[in-house]
């Protein structure tokens, strides 16, 4: 089983949905599509995908986020950086509707928001108002902040 | 009787021990404060009395203050020489300026080029938009395609040509 491509096309998935949260069987059956003919079949990919060391590695090295939330769905989201400050901007400005939404992912965790999202806090150690967000949806969301601060910062050198 | 100059270095009494009153708990002086610097603060800002002024009582001497902007422009450490009501008087031990985290089009991606993701197959691709000849291509993250960009030859070339 070539490991590398079933990551290739999970981050192609990934990229493809932004954020997508479902079933396994679902995750599954998309990635054995996309992987066709060099597939290792349907039970050796739903291993793959529930096996942490994958999940970290996709994290860590193809920007691209898999965990399985408290009310059992699975979550693939695509966290590569936003680059243009503009589109930062306004993403940082613009709240979801429901307040138990990721603002990074906007996956709704409903009666789970608890659990299964933690808080944004600001360079003060104060909580930002309304803002919650996935553990793996954290990090992209804070360079985005970042971005969006330094783009200020040398506008005004 | 008349003493030698080695008899007096004897007897010069050692310089005085230690008393409790000069001894005490880290905890209670020595304090390090951390402050968040408003945004587009400058170095010099920062050595200003009035810039101090209102948390000035807080502080006492020998105190050290560890100073970040809010807009994550900068980090520095500063040891107090004397506070008081409104005033305060600071050495800069350390002033460094922070990187962004990101690549930004007018920071670290260098003009004239492009990133994007082309597909299972091609994988993250770094383009030249004038002639659009592919410069990076097949790289796992964005990061990781950028880093590629920024290594290579003819990114080098005319950065410094």
């Amino acid at each position: 089983m070539d490991n590398e491509l079933i990551y290739r096309h999970l981050q192609a998935l990934a990229v493809h949905f932004v954020s997508y949260s479902g079933p396994l069987p679902a995750l599954v059956e998309f990635a054995h599509h996309s992987l066709s003919a060099a597939s290792p079949g349907k039970e050796a990919l739903d291993l793959f995908i529930r096996k942490e060391t994958n999940q970290r590695e996709l994290a860590d090295h193809w920007e691209t986020a898999l965990w399985q939330s408290a009310n059992g769905q699975y979550h693939i989201v695509c966290i590569t950086p936003e680059l243009d400050v503009e589109v930062a901007r306004r993403r940082l400005n613009k709240f979801p509707t429901a307040p138990s939404q990721c603002r990074w992912c906007l996956a709704d965790a409903k009666g789970h928001a608890d659990r299964d999202l933690v808080k944004e806090f600001d360079i003060h150690g104060h909580p930002v108002h309304r803002s919650l967000l996935h553990r793996n949806c954290m990090r992209p969301w804070l360079q985005m902040r970042d971005l969006v601060e330094h783009a200020d910062a040398r506008k005004r050198a | 009787m008349t003493t030698t100059a080695i008899d007096t270095e004897q007897r010069r009494p050692p310089a005085p021990s230690l008393t409790t009153q000069d001894f005490r708990l880290m905890e209670s002086v020595n304090n390090h404060f951390r402050a968040v610097a408003p945004r587009g603060t400058t170095r010099e800002r920062c050595l200003e009395n009035s810039f101090w002024s209102v948390v000035s009582t807080s502080v006492r001497p020998y105190d050290m203050i560890t100073v970040i902007g809010a807009d994550r422009s900068f980090h520095a450490t500063y040891l107090v020489l004397e506070a008081g009501l409104g005033y305060l008087s600071l050495v800069e031990l350390s002033w460094t300026p922070l990187p962004a985290l990101l690549a930004t089009p007018d920071d670290r991606l260098p003009p004239n080029f492009s990133i994007y993701y082309g597909g299972v197959e091609d994988g993250w691709i770094a383009k030249r938009n004038s002639d659009g000849v592919v410069i990076v291509k097949n790289a796992k993250s964005q990061h990781d395609c950028l880093a590629a960009l920024l290594d290579h030859n003819s990114v080098k070339q005319a950065k410094h040509g």
